[in-house]
Formats: C-alpha cells, sequence, structure tokens
C-alpha cells in the first residue's frame, strides 16, 4: 500500500541571487534538485513522477548563465539560454550549423522555446530532448560549476542514462560549448514523430560532417537509443565511413552497419522495427545532404 | 438599416417584408455569445467558484478488474487540510449514476470493473492538499480475471465483468435474401477494420461546484443536458428533483461526453461533498481524470462480406460491427444502433445483414462522441467499397455512382429516399472542385520517393434521435417591457452556435433584430425538460420550437400593432423592429413601442413553443422502416502527399459538400464542416487513446495527439447544398457531427490511390502507411 505522500506545499524553494549563492546552496543541501524555467521539471512534478523536497531555482541567474559567445574557435552557449535566444544568434543560420536550425525549428512550441533553456534541455537527460544528439554531433562538452571550483566533461560522459547525469550533487551545469567546424563541413538534423509539431520525437538524427569530392573527410552521427535510452554516437558507423567515398553502394552498407549498430524497442507510439527502417532511411538523406 | 432618407427607409423595409419570415433566414448572423468569449470574461464553472469552496479529488480503481475487500479512510481523512472523503456508504440515495442501463455506481463498492473506475472523493481545502491525500485512501482489493477484446469477451466462458453476460446489446438489420444476394454476385470481397479509442479533447474538462441551500443545493457546471444530471443528483441523494437546482455555465467544448454519465459523476460528487461539510464544493476533472474516467469513442472491429456484380452492381451486403463498451453500458447502447444502421454506406443495397453488438471488456468505458457510432461504420463501409472497386478495377467513384442513394432508392433498412436526397449534389461539387477525374488519371503511373493520391467517401447520417428517443423541445420567449426578448430553454450552447440560431429563427419571425434577443442560462428550476442537447438536433428540431414560440408571440404583438397603426391585423408587418401597415408604408411603429403598449394593456408577453417530431417506425427485430425522419448526405475528397520511404504523409487539399437542407446560417454551417473536419482528420491521422491491459497509456496532451495548425491541409473548400428535409425549420438538416465522418475514409482511399495498397485500422500512422507500401510491393 502506497504510503509516502508528497506535499507540494511543503518544497524548500532557494531563489538564489548569484552563480556563487546557488553553488553554496547546493553545496549546503545534498537533496536539491535545479530548476530553471520549469518547463521539464514542473510538470513531472504535478504529474508525481518525482518528489523533490528542496528545489533551487536559478531563474534568476540569467544575467550570468543566459549567452551565447563565439570567441576563438569556439562556440559557448550559457546554460540558462532560451531556445529562441539560441535560435536568433547568427551562427545557427550558418550551413555547418543547420543541424541546429533544423532541431530549434521542430522543439516545442513557440511558448516552450521562449522558455525552455539548453542547460535544462541537456540536463533532463532523457530520449525527448533534442539539442542532446545535436551538440552530441559536434562533440561538445559541458562546464560543471561547484564551490570547489570548474571541471570540463564532454558530453557523452556527461548524460549517462535516462534521466541520469554524472555529476557530483553540489555541481551545476554552467555551459555548452565546442569546437567551430570549418566551414567545408555540413549538418542535418531530422525529427518525425505522429504530427508535426509538439511531439516527442519517434525517431531523431542528427549528421555532421566533411565529404570531399565525394570521400568522407568527417562524420558524427547521433541519435536516440543507439545503445542505452538516450541520445548517442553511432561509432561504429562513423568508423565504417569515415575515409570511403559516398556512393550508393557505400551509403547502403553504411544503412545496414547502422542498423546492426542500432538498439530500439517498441512503445505505443512506434515499433522498434518502424524506427531503425526510418532512422536508416534518414541516414542515407542525411549523407545526401553532406555530399551535396 | 443604412438608409439615408425616409423613402429609403421605407423601400428597405419593404424590400425586407417580402422575405417574410425568411427575413433573417440564409443570413450570416453573428452568435449572442461570441464578445464575452473573445474579452475572456470569467464565465466558466471554474470562474464562478464561490470564495469559501472545498477541492474533490478522486481515488480512481488501481486494477481492471477486482473485488474490493475493504476501503480504509481514516489516514486520508487525518491528512491536513482534507474535510471529508466520500465512499459508496455516504450515498443516501441511490450509489447509480448511468443513463440508460443502470449497471454503473457513483462509487465502486463491491469491485471495480475498470481503471477508470472511481473508488472515493476526498474533500479538502485545497486541490493539492485533496490529490495527496488521495494517496491515502487505502483500497484492499483482490483481483479478478480480466478480459480487454471485445471478441474475447463475447465468447461464454470470458470472464463476466457484470452479472448478465457481456453482450450488452445486439441490434440487427435484416433485408431481403442474403444467400440470394451472394448467389447473384460475381465477386465477395471480405475485409476486416478496426478502430480506436478516440478522446473529444473538450477544452474544458468535466467540472461542477455545488452550493448547499437550506433543503436543497444548486449545481453550477458544464454539461450538455441540465436536467438529465438534476435527476441524476435527485437520484444520489434520494430526493425529489425539485429540490436540485442545476444551472449549465457557459461549457467549454463537449462533443457528446458531456451529454453521458461523467457529467453525473462530477454534480454528483460536489453535491454530495457540499451536504456533507455545508460548504461549497468543486468537482473539476484534470485531464488525466477526465480522459481515464469519462467516456470515449469505441473502439470497432467491423467486418465486412459484400457481393458485388462484374457490373459494379451491388447485390449483399453483411456487416457485422463490435464495439468495445469498455466496463458499462453508458449511451453506448444507442451508439451500437446508429452504428448498425448506418453500417452499408450510403447505398442501395437489396439484400442486407447487418449485427451490431455493444460488448462489456475491462477496458475504460465508451458512449457518446460526435458521430454517435458513424465513424467507425462509414470508415469500414468507405474503405470497404475501395476495396471493392479495386477489385472489380473500376473507379470507386464509378462504383458509388452505381450504387449511392439518390431520390427513389432505399436505404439498408428500407426507406425510401425522396427529394430530399442531394447526395448527387454533393458528389458533383466535390468531383468537380477537386479535379478528381484528371488527377487520378494523372497519379496512375508515378514513381519516386514522394507520390500522390486522391480518394472520396460518402454519408449519408439520419438526423437527431430517431431511434434514440423522443425527440421534442420547448423554447420560451419573454419580452421585457424595454422590449429585449428572453429565449429560455433546456437546450444548451456549448459552442456550435446553435442557440443564437434559435434566436435567428425567433428574430426572423418577428422581424426584430438579433441583438434584441436574450439568451438566459440554462436552469433546471426555471426551464422545462426538453430533451438531451445531443445528436445535433438543436436548430432541426429546437429550432422548430422557437418558431412555434414566436409565431405565438406574434399573435400578441400583432393585434396591438394593428391599434397603433389603425391597420387590419392581416395587413401588419413586422421587420426589423417596426411594424407597419401594407399600402400606408409612411407611418410605422417600433417594436419597444408597442411591447409598451401591450404591456399597459395587461397583454402576457411569454410564450411556450414546442415540438416534437414524427414518430420513427421501423421493426426492432429486423430494423426494417425509417428509423430516422430525413437524412444529411455528404461527400469528400481528400489529396494527400506520401513519403513512400518513411510512410509520412500530409493531406494536400480536402473538399467537403453536405446537404444541410436549409443553412439557416450558412457562416455557422461551414464552422461546423471545418471544425468536425479537423476532429475527424485527428481520428484519421493520429489521434489514440491506447490501453494496455486495462491501463490507459497517455491520459495526457503529451501523449495523446490532437492535430495542430500545421497538421490540417491548407485548402479546405466546403460546399453547401439545400434540399430541403421534411421536419426541420425551414427544411432544415443536422450539420454538427456528420462532418467528423468522413476524413478517416477519404484519407484512407487518398492514400491506397498512393500507395497502392490499403490501411484498415485507424488512426493511420506512418508505419501503418509504410507497411502498406512493402505489402504493395509483394
Amino acid at each position: 500500500m502506497e504510503q509516502a505522500v508528497f506535499n507540494l506545499s511543503q518544497i524548500e524553494v532557494f531563489q538564489p541571487a548569484s552563480l556563487k549563492e546557488a553553488l553554496k546552496i547546493l553545496n549546503d543541501n545534498r537533496d536539491a534538485e535545479i530548476i530553471a524555467n520549469a518547463t521539464d521539471l514542473w510538470p513531472r512534478i504535478m504529474n508525481g513522477e518525482v518528489k523533490p523536497k528542496k528545489l533551487v531555482d536559478i531563474s534568476g541567474l540569467r544575467s550570468e548563465l543566459s549567452y551565447v559567445k563565439r570567441e576563438k574557435g569556439v562556440i559557448r552557449i550559457g546554460a540558462l539560454t532560451t531556445i529562441s535566444e539560441l535560435s536568433e544568434h547568427q551562427f545557427v543560420s550558418e550551413k555547418r550549423y543547420r543541424a541546429f536550425n533544423d532541431a530549434i525549428k521542430l522543439f516545442g512550441s513557440p511558448q516552450i522555446r521562449n522558455r525552455a533553456t539548453v542547460g535544462g534541455n541537456i540536463c533532463a537527460a532523457s530520449s525527448s530532448e533534442d539539442l542532446i544528439p545535436v551538440f552530441l554531433a559536434y562533440d561538445a562538452k559541458v562546464k560543471l560549476a561547484s564551490v570547489d571550483g570548474e571541471r570540463i566533461v564532454s558530453l557523452d560522459k556527461f548524460v549517462v542514462g535516462k534521466r541520469e547525469l554524472s555529476k557530483r550533487h553540489n555541481e551545476m551545469m554552467t555551459e555548452v560549448f565546442f569546437e567551430e567546424p570549418d566551414d567545408g563541413y555540413s549538418s542535418v538534423f531530422y525529427k518525425i514523430g505522429r504530427r508535426n509539431t509538439l511531439i516527442i520525437n519517434l525517431v531523431n538524427l542528427a549528421v555532421v560532417g566533411k565529404v570531399q569530392d565525394k570521400r568522407v573527410v568527417d562524420i558524427r552521427i547521433a541519435a536516440n537509443r543507439v545503445k542505452g535510452k538516450i541520445p548517442e554516437r553511432a561509432r561504429k558507423t562513423e568508423e565504417f565511413l569515415k575515409g570511403r567515398t559516398l556512393d550508393e553502394e557505400t551509403i547502403a552498407d553504411a544503412q545496414r552497419v547502422f542498423g546492426e549498430e542500432l538498439s530500439l524497442s517498441d512503445d505505443f507510439r512506434a515499433s522498434a522495427e518502424y524506427r531503425k527502417q526510418v532512422l536508416k532511411v534518414l541516414l542515407k538523406r542525411g549523407l545526401n545532404v553532406l555530399g551535396v | 438599416m443604412k438608409a439615408e432618407t425616409v423613402e429609403e427607409f421605407i423601400s428597405e423595409l419593404q424590400k425586407k417584408a417580402e422575405r417574410g419570415e425568411l427575413l433573417y433566414i440564409g443570413q450570416d448572423l453573428k452568435r449572442l455569445d461570441d464578445l464575452e468569449k473573445v474579452l475572456g470574461s470569467p464565465v466558466y464553472t471554474n470562474d464562478l467558484l464561490p470564495r469559501n469552496a472545498l477541492y474533490a479529488r478522486l481515488v480512481l480503481s488501481k486494477y481492471p478488474h477486482a473485488l474490493i475487500k475493504g476501503i480504509s479512510i481514516s489516514k486520508a481523512l487525518n491528512y491536513p487540510g482534507v474535510r471529508y472523503v466520500l465512499t459508496y456508504k455516504d450515498v443516501p440515495g441511490l450509489n447509480e449514476s448511468s443513463t440508460i442501463i443502470p449497471d454503473r455506481p457513483l462509487f465502486a463498492f463491491d469491485k471495480v470493473r475498470s481503471t477508470g473506475d472511481i473508488v472515493a472523493a476526498v474533500i479538502a481545502e485545497k486541490p493539492t492538499r485533496a490529490k495527496e491525500a488521495t494517496e491515502l485512501v487505502e483500497v484492499d482489493y483482490e483481483q479478478l480475471p480480466a478480459v480487454f477484446d471485445p471478441l474475447e469477451a463475447m465468447k461464454p466462458d470470458a470472464p463476466k465483468i457484470h452479472e448478465n453476460g457481456n453482450i450488452i446489446k445486439h441490434v440487427k438489420v435484416r433485408k431481403g435474401d442474403i444467400e440470394k444476394g451472394f448467389q447473384e454476385a460475381d465477386y465477395i470481397i471480405e475485409n476486416t477494420f478496426r478502430t480506436q479509442h478516440q478522446d473529444a479533447v473538450a477544452l474544458e474538462t468535466e467540472t461542477a461546484f455545488a452550493v448547499p441551500k437550506d433543503d436543497k443545493v444548486l449545481i453550477i457546471g458544464s454539461m450538455q443536458t441540465p436536467h438529465h444530471v438534476q435527476a441524476a443528483v435527485a437520484k444520489v441523494l434520494g430526493w425529489p428533483i425539485d429540490r436540485v437546482e442545476v444551472i449549465q455555465a457557459v461549457t467549454g467544448g463537449a462533443f457528446g461526453p458531456k451529454s453521458d454519465e461523467t457529467p453525473y459523476d462530477v454534480a454528483s460528487i460536489a453535491a454530495l461533498g457540499a451536504l456533507k461539510t455545508g460548504r461549497p464544493v468543486l468537482m473539476s476533472m484534470t485531464r488525466e481524470e477526465s480522459m481515464k474516467a469519462h467516456t470515449k469513442r469505441h473502439p470497432a472491429i467491423i467486418t465486412h462480406k459484400t457481393g458485388v456484380k462484374s457490373n459494379g452492381k451491388l447485390t449483399a451486403s453483411k456487416v457485422q460491427i463490435v464495439l468495445d463498451g469498455g466496463a458499462y453500458a453508458s449511451l453506448g447502447v444507442l451508439v451500437i444502433v446508429r452504428a448498425t444502421f448506418h453500417a452499408n454506406g450510403p447505398y442501395d443495397i437489396p439484400n442486407v445483414w447487418n449485427d451490431g453488438y455493444k460488448v462489456y471488456t475491462n477496458n475504460t468505458y465508451t458512449g457518446s462522441f460526435r458521430g454517435f457510432g458513424a465513424p467507425q461504420a462509414i470508415f469500414a463501409a468507405e474503405a470497404q467499397m475501395d476495396e471493392i472497386a479495386r477489385k472489380l478495377n473500376i473507379d470507386p467513384l464509378d462504383l458509388r455512382l452505381i450504387n449511392m442513394l439518390r431520390p427513389g432508392s432505399r436505404t439498408s433498412t428500407g426507406q425510401l429516399m425522396d427529394e430530399s436526397c442531394g447526395l448527387p449534389e454533393c458528389v458533383e461539387a466535390v468531383v468537380n472542385a477537386s479535379d478528381y477525374r484528371n488527377k487520378r488519371k494523372q497519379y496512375e503511373s508515378q514513381n519516386g520517393t514522394v507520390r500522390r493520391g486522391i480518394g472520396i467517401a460518402l454519408l449519408h447520417h439520419g438526423n437527431a434521435l430517431g431511434p434514440e428517443g423522443n425527440d421534442y423541445a420547448y423554447i420560451h420567449l419573454t419580452v421585457e417591457r424595454s422590449g429585449k426578448i428572453h429565449l429560455g430553454t433546456g437546450l444548451t450552447e456549448y459552442g456550435t452556435g446553435a442557440i443564437s440560431g434559435l434566436a435567428q429563427i425567433a428574430a426572423s419571425v418577428l422581424g426584430v433584430p438579433l441583438d434584441y434577443f436574450v439568451i438566459d442560462r440554462p436552469n433546471t428550476l426555471v426551464h422545462h425538460e426538453t430533451g438531451p442537447t445531443v445528436a445535433s438536433r438543436v436548430t432541426a428540431i429546437g429550432g422548430n420550437a422557437a418558431r412555434d414560440a414566436a409565431l405565438k408571440l406574434k399573435q400578441k404583438i400583432l393585434p396591438v400593432a394593428s391599434k397603433m397603426l389603425e391597420c387590419n391585423v392581416d395587413d401588419v408587418v413586422l421587420v426589423d423592429g417596426y411594424a407597419f401597415c401594407k399600402g400606408k408604408e409612411g407611418r410605422n411603429v417600433a417594436w419597444e413601442e408597442i411591447v409598451k403598449e401591450a404591456y399597459d394593456a395587461n397583454i402576457e408577453l411569454s410564450t411556450l413553443g414546442y415540438y416534437i417530431a414524427p414518430e420513427c417506425k421501423w421493426d426492432p427485430e429486423t430494423g426494417l422502416g425509417s428509423p430516422y425522419n430525413q437524412y444529411t448526405f455528404g461527400a469528400a475528397i481528400a489529396e494527400v502527399e506520401v513519403d513512400m520511404e518513411t510512410g509520412q504523409y500530409r493531406v494536400l487539399n480536402y473538399y467537403v459538400a453536405f446537404d444541410v437542407g436549409k443553412a439557416i446560417n450558412p457562416q455557422r454551417v461551414r464552422g461546423q464542416i471545418l471544425g468536425g473536419t479537423v476532429q475527424g482528420l485527428g481520428y484519421a491521422m493520429m489521434e489514440e487513446l491506447v490501453h494496455k491491459n486495462g491501463y490507459v497509456v497517455n491520459p495526457n496532451l503529451k501523449d495523446y495527439y490532437i492535430p495542430t495548425s500545421l497538421d490540417i491541409p491548407e485548402n479546405i473548400q466546403t460546399f453547401i447544398i439545400e434540399k430541403a428535409g421534411s421536419i426541420g425549420p425551414y427544411g432544415a438538416k443536422i450539420v454538427a457531427e456528420p462532418p467528423i465522418v468522413l476524413p478517416a475514409p477519404a484519407v484512407r482511399n487518398a492514400l491506397l490511390n498512393a500507395v497502392g495498397s490499403g490501411v484498415n485500422s485507424l488512426p493511420i500512422t506512418s508505419e501503418k502507411v509504410l507497411n502498406a507500401i512493402k505489402s504493395s510491393r509483394k
């Protein structure tokens, strides 16, 4: 019999005015959860999926953590940057960053894009977060801050499982960043669901790469549920493709390797078999985009 | 009137007077209730809640089928903020919340039959407190074997959900000689079709609050039929009905479930809570509670066996419909009647054999929902037509032209179609507008990743209640001394604008502009019990009562005007708020002056209009006869574009025509056609409330998809055909429900045209389309 009762009115909420203060609160409260603009966590609290006792509301730290910087060949995005703010930055309109543009267009609704943050999307760490595969495909890293200082972790070592982050309780993700690929790179992002907007993807796929004279110089492929229940890189497919000439045969072989690498599952939205077929089609289309 | 001079004014009046009673009929007059909605005024139930109200939250069953061994509420009752916990023990009257068959308790007591069953309701100072305390209500269950597939549930050894077996209702149609019909056929085509649970997703969920008033209780809520709610609450309380006052608040969408049993639940729980605590209590369902506990559209398993000659003439149609009723009968016992009577589509078939079953399962229950059995029946019938056409290798349009209903032909129940059958005109309108023949030719030879297809679907739709009950309505008109006219009725507005249409009819009869009218809130202690607001019947049935009330009022007004104008009563004309005398147009009196004169002369300016439709006669054993007084007809053509590698598709164009008899307000007719089309596209393409082992998997709008503006075709063209029906005012037929029916078969048939293989189950997901593409390549 269910005994534990969750009491909304008893959540203790901290509202720090600075990053320094926020980190101190996190350090002092092992059981505190970070909440930014609440598009992910609040519905889960209301549904009773999670029952936090303490929340650290960092939405007041925008002056410190909302930014997109482009300096010394690195793009840095503050954790509290909203999706709308990201979409307004000039870099996403470039060919090599088309994947960002594609993902933002399919991201929630205008209202959600105005609230949801880049950091929140990454830290939600679930298969429905479409920015994770995009960042993975750019080899992104995250900056974790705590009272002890800062450290850098690569994104694929940070998001380690469904709703699971590899970080210490007193750490906060403050930034995601990646080295800019040269402008010979192209990219694309696909997302497919049962309707055209406001959907949880059936599948998604980000492809970033450089193809010169039909030869694959570099390629990074990330999708939902490659192995586990989160977005991951399809390393085997990448290795297979690197250095090869992009012709029909190579693409067909890459699709086969990709299909074997994927470990998808059924749910009420679609079967694993369908997801696999569609992902293979999207891979082909993505490679064709790169090859053009 | 915008006349500049007296002469112009008089000439305008004369012109309008020539239209007589039809003055405003067929005009796009505005709705009377639009401004408050646009302004976002506080008009809905939850906006009107008194400050000192308590909040109720539901404890729903944990299992799809289980005995209840005990319920302990003490922990919940001791939780901070909790004021009361309601269970079956608190019901002073009958623990029953059902429409037709008394099979559903308000609170489960001996057993639960679905995960939508209500076991208890916690009442607390705050909704969060109530929600938290629901987890402390301890229910001791003993699980029972359960059955979720209606075909399994029909077997004799299936777990029994109620005492009397799992088949709730069996409806039959037996026409001609079915075996002879199959013998005459050159081809026999058999197929099985399946449809899904659809949720109505009214913007406002089921909600009501109750206020204790001495020995009475006042209930304000969101509903379609306040008098039925009144009777249901009185039964639960064990009170005479006049101690229960029910007012329908402005209702944020209804679509059928709010005519079924859930409004009884929320009103009864609010009333019980209010009486136990002495304070107002709000029972407002969350989306999740609503999606689990209210009635959904029945999933159906429909098998068709059709005999056809090689020239395309249908000789026999045998159809079995099995509806998954879930755990309770609800209005679903009538849904299966409509489904079975419409099962063969709008075709003249000499030999028919239909069996319709509504079956109990341990899924959440299903019931009334826009279309009322027709969406399932017509999806299957129209998909079958395209499968037949494919077998015969003739165009699906030609197959329909050979067999469809027209004046002189007969329906599956043998009902003769007269001149009011406008189906051929509907077909003509959409075929021409869509360029169907050329497109069909054009799409014959396609290759490439993106392909297009075009498909057609037709329907007939028996009007108003027919076999579903006595089709009557009362309308009250009362004129204030100021000249304002109050229109009062137990029929309700819940979004269609139909009640404004009643005022439009009365305004037309009385020659008074629409803005003289005020629509009173339906109140059970003020207005006559006037049957349910369902079956799209407000205009067709209520319109006659409004006309009757207005004609009676006119008889009171004319003598007064006659005296004032010194004019023969027969020569008095009422137009646009003025009365004048034929032949003496220069002199006129305003409506307000006439009303004041009538008040001074002690003439009572209040009338009650009444109408009851002619009785529908049919044989319950064979279904033969005329189950409906008149029919609406419709045709739609959808054009789709398919990604052959992923199965994703979109509907590019949609052309739809309805024979509505007479469009009283054409703009609102188009509104109903567009709204129904969009909801029907949702049913066709994406909507599915998934049940897994009796549990609803996606009871929220994150996982239950309804169409957005990006999912519907940019080009939806509507056509209104007017072939006057026999009973509706000025020939009007019903229109609110049929538009939801056509998108599913039209889209399905367009996809068949594009990919060469048909999808026989709803919703048509991209996965199913891809599977169809693969099977057509085999």
